[in-house]
């Protein structure tokens, strides 16, 4: 249907009831644009918070990366002196392999209740096999004297400290995130533009427990 | 060309004036339009009817106020909102990739170089060769580049755009750039609004022929014609002032760097084929904030690429004019004094300082090179601790350990009590050294960065961890001094709008006692700095030097604190002050610099590194 033609030349009296029709314009667009101008801060907190999800989850990653990337050297590194460990040295390459898989994934889609799960427990477990691997480690004296390795267990421990650091802003971020995403007028908007509640990072007991292990106080030796 | 960094961001002020006016001269246009468009459609012709008037006054009015008050809400998110807005993500200043990792070098290079924050820098996943600055103040400002952009650049290339972008910071572009986006956006809501209006007549259906219809229908077609043609001259207005600040920028990307061939060679990548094109739907609106074309429109935001080739390369032939820091560039040769602590007596860095005065908002080359030599002879552990968010707080206690063993195990045993972790990487950093005194300013810098993304909890935690370290003995020296105010500045909780404070002869005659006091070797040296620093202008500082008992850095800190809210002209007549006092006497030392550097930045005055060049 379209408009009636002669719309535009409605009779010249129409303009008696301008000052009307002012108020109704005025107020029509008053409300309009006070409920856009709320929508629009609203949207904003939430897209601004959202981002800050997406940077703390970037955060863990480049920790997560250098982890993966530390651990082939340290296998290489033990390699030779515990040959008779082979065991213990796939189940770390595999849960590396595993782990690395996990992380594109998540990577891919930040705050993704099902991809952030899948990664924290892949990463637990390779922290599980990197903490069995150390233990192991301990029964050869030798190793206690290579330097190489010594300094990547090191710097493994210190990137699970960071990892932890990271892990805390995200889920701080996440927290945020999903409390503005389920009070009252937030909600609605929230509900408007599907935003979806970001997952935290949670892992269990066996990744906090790596950087315990302190390869220098080993019995023996 | 070479325009004082104060000047400049007064112009800016000025222009913006400039564009309110143009701005409701549109506004007014527009309310006639739309009067016109009533007279001939309801009122027969007659335009001498005042209650038309006031209709048309009244809802372009509303509408365009609303418009622009809802753009303005979404700039108030500053350069972050834009960067999300074009599809941007933040590169983690701990990133690894080679790309990512050059592309963070160069800005943070050419960032502690001109003595700005080291902002954030987005990455788009683009092929097009494109990149822009966004903020709302040099402080807030974000950097973003297209992955085409880091990929088909070499490095020198990849400056020259950065330092495009610098002037864009430097120059206040962004905060124009802004408004322009707010403003049009206004325009805009006009033809949106009259289309929505129309579309409501359309399905209140033909039947009925009601008078408030007709009413609503003509000011809807009204409308909606005039803000399209009010739209049409707003993007006419935008895109002249754009294209000379595009000029401006090209040409002060080649006086930063020296190097023509840098950003004539990006613009060529662009012209050869590479493109600059953006897929992100937001690229129009925000085109003007891109460093070449981002679609390809009507009206175009940036001038023709050969022309700006042509201008970048016809400066390698001297048209540059004489540059501002040619004396220090000379000197410089980006020699950087020993890292033992002070500096040689033989050296007289007064003319570095005083060149790096002149070059606020107009560094060169000499300090692009001090800043390289600089973060090159930071340790690469230090260096990359300072990028990590967990470890650059470890690097920022380092700065405030104590040189005194005992006190020292003191402030460690104060990290252990609160963060365990944190104490560790502090004891490892501790155990390959201390940071020479040069490096200190730039590192904090880095750390400054990285300390951004802690969470709010992390960042109270640490606030807490970092003030008792520095009350440990007791009292505030300038290390700790500077890094708290660097501290504060990146992790401030809630930066609160200051009210605007005009700070008086008191906060002015503190600061410059207290600069006073710490180059001085006995009260006489003292008082000569004074007097140095009062002849630049008798007004702005009391009659008497404070007594050094009244120089705390706590009084410094506060009246910092007024001249931080304060306009263009107290702050540059205080930095004038302050560049007097400290060269009055021939031995610059690092540490005098170094407050003065913080004390811009407290006021927000991006001072250029000094480069210290062999006399």
């Amino acid at each position: 249907m379209g408009m009636p033609p002669d719309v535009l030349h409605a009779p010249a009296p129409v303009i008696a009831d301008a000052s009307v029709a002012l108020v109704a314009v005025v107020a029509a667009g008053t409300l309009v644009g006070v409920a856009a101008l709320w929508l629009v801060v609203i949207y904003n907190g939430l897209v601004s918070r959202r981002v800050r999800v997406q940077n703390g989850f970037a955060q863990i990653d480049v920790q997560l990366k250098r982890r993966h990337d530390l651990v082939p050297n340290l296998v290489a590194a033990v390699k030779g002196a515990m040959a008779h460990e082979r065991e213990t040295l796939e189940a770390v390459t595999r849960a590396r392999a595993a782990a690395v898989n996990a992380e594109a994934r998540a990577a891919a889609a930040p705050g993704d209740a099902a991809a952030t799960a899948a990664l924290a427990g892949a990463e637990g477990t390779l922290a599980a096999a990197l903490g069995r691997l150390m233990i192991v480690m301990e029964r050869y004296p030798d190793l206690k004297a290579n330097a190489s390795a010594l300094q990547l267990q090191e710097e493994l421990v210190s990137t699970e400290n960071r990892i932890a650091f990271a892990r805390q802003a995200y889920n701080d971020a996440v927290m945020v995130f999903n409390t503005r995403l389920s009070v009252f007028p937030d909600l609605l908007v929230a509900r408007m533009f599907s935003f979806v509640p970001a997952a935290l990072f949670e892992t269990d007991g066996a990744s906090r427990a790596v950087p315990q292990v302190d390869f220098g106080a080993g019995r023996g030796g | 060309m070479a325009m004082d960094f104060f000047e400049s961001q007064e112009r800016a002020k000025r222009n913006t004036g400039m564009l309110v006016v143009l701005f409701v001269l549109a506004a007014l246009g527009t309310v006639a339009g739309v009067h016109v468009v009533l007279a001939v459609s309801l009122g027969g012709g007659n335009l001498a009817n005042p209650s038309m008037l006031a209709i048309a006054a009244g809802s372009v009015g509303v509408i365009v106020l609303v418009g622009t008050l809802v753009k303005m809400a979404q700039m108030a998110g500053g350069g972050r909102a834009v960067a999300a807005a074009l599809g941007g993500r933040q590169i983690d200043p701990a990133s690894r990739d080679p790309e990512e990792r050059r592309v963070l070098n160069v800005v943070e290079e050419m960032a502690i170089a001109s003595g700005l924050p080291v902002p954030p820098v987005y990455i788009m996943e683009e092929d097009g060769i494109n990149a822009f600055a966004a903020g709302n103040t040099p402080k807030d400002a974000v950097i973003g580049v297209t992955r085409g952009c880091i990929r088909a650049l070499d490095r020198d290339e990849l400056q020259g755009v950065m330092a495009h972008e610098f002037s864009h910071v430097f120059h206040q572009d962004m905060r124009l750039n802004m408004r322009l986006v707010a403003w049009l956006g206004g325009i805009f809501a006009l033809s949106m609004i009259g289309r929505m209006m129309l579309r409501s007549v359309r399905f209140r259906g033909s039947g009925k022929r009601n008078d408030g219809v007709a009413v609503v229908a003509a000011l809807g077609i009204g409308l909606f014609v005039v803000g399209i043609v009010g739209y049409f001259f707003g993007r006419l207005i935008q895109s002249a002032v754009s294209r000379q600040r595009e000029y401006l920028a090209d040409a002060s990307a080649v006086q930063y760097t020296r190097n023509a061939d840098g950003i004539a060679g990006a613009l060529e990548k662009i012209a050869r084929g590479a493109g600059s094109r953006l897929q992100a739907p937001a690229a129009a609106e925000f085109g003007h904030f891109l460093f070449a074309d981002g679609v390809a429109a009507l009206f175009a935001t940036h001038p023709p690429i050969q022309e700006r080739i042509a201008r970048v390369r016809g400066m390698r032939a001297g048209q540059l004019g004489p540059a501002p820091s040619a004396g220090a560039a000379s000197a410089a040769a980006a020699s950087i004094a020993p890292a033992a602590g002070g500096v040689p007596a033989s050296t007289d860095v007064r003319p570095a300082v005083r060149a790096a005065r002149a070059e606020i908002g107009e560094f060169g080359p000499a300090q692009l090179a001090a800043s390289h030599a600089v973060i090159g002879s930071i340790p690469a552990a230090m260096l990359e601790a300072a990028h990590e968010p967990a470890d650059a707080r470890a690097v920022t206690c380092l700065l405030v350990l104590s040189t005194d063993t005992g006190e020292r195990l003191r402030q460690l045993a104060i990290v252990r009590e609160h963060d365990r972790p944190l104490a560790r990487a502090v004891e490892a950093l501790a155990a390959r050294g201390r940071p020479a005194p040069e490096q200190r300013l730039p590192l904090l810098e880095a750390c400054a960065a990285s300390l951004a993304m802690l969470s709010p909890a992390q960042a109270a935690a640490f606030r807490v961890i970092l003030s008792r370290l520095v009350q440990a003995d007791g009292q505030v020296d300038r290390v700790e001094w500077m890094v708290r105010v660097l501290v504060r500045k990146a992790i401030d909780p809630s930066p609160v709008r200051r009210p605007v404070v005009r700070p008086t002869h008191a906060d002015a005659r503190v600061a410059i006692s207290t600069l006073c006091w710490i180059g001085a070797r006995d009260a006489a040296a003292a008082a000569s700095s004074w007097a140095a620093a009062r002849s630049t202008d008798p007004a702005v500082l009391g009659p008497t030097l404070l007594p050094m008992s009244e120089c705390t850095l706590d009084a410094l800190d506060a009246s910092l604190a007024a001249f931080a809210g304060a306009g263009a002209d107290a702050r540059r007549r205080l930095v004038d002050a302050a560049v007097a006092a400290v060269t009055a006497d021939a031995d610059v030392t690092v540490e005098e610099a170094e407050v003065l550097r913080t004390m811009c930045a407290a006021i927000d005055v991006p001072m250029p590194i000094v480069s210290r060049g062999v006399a």
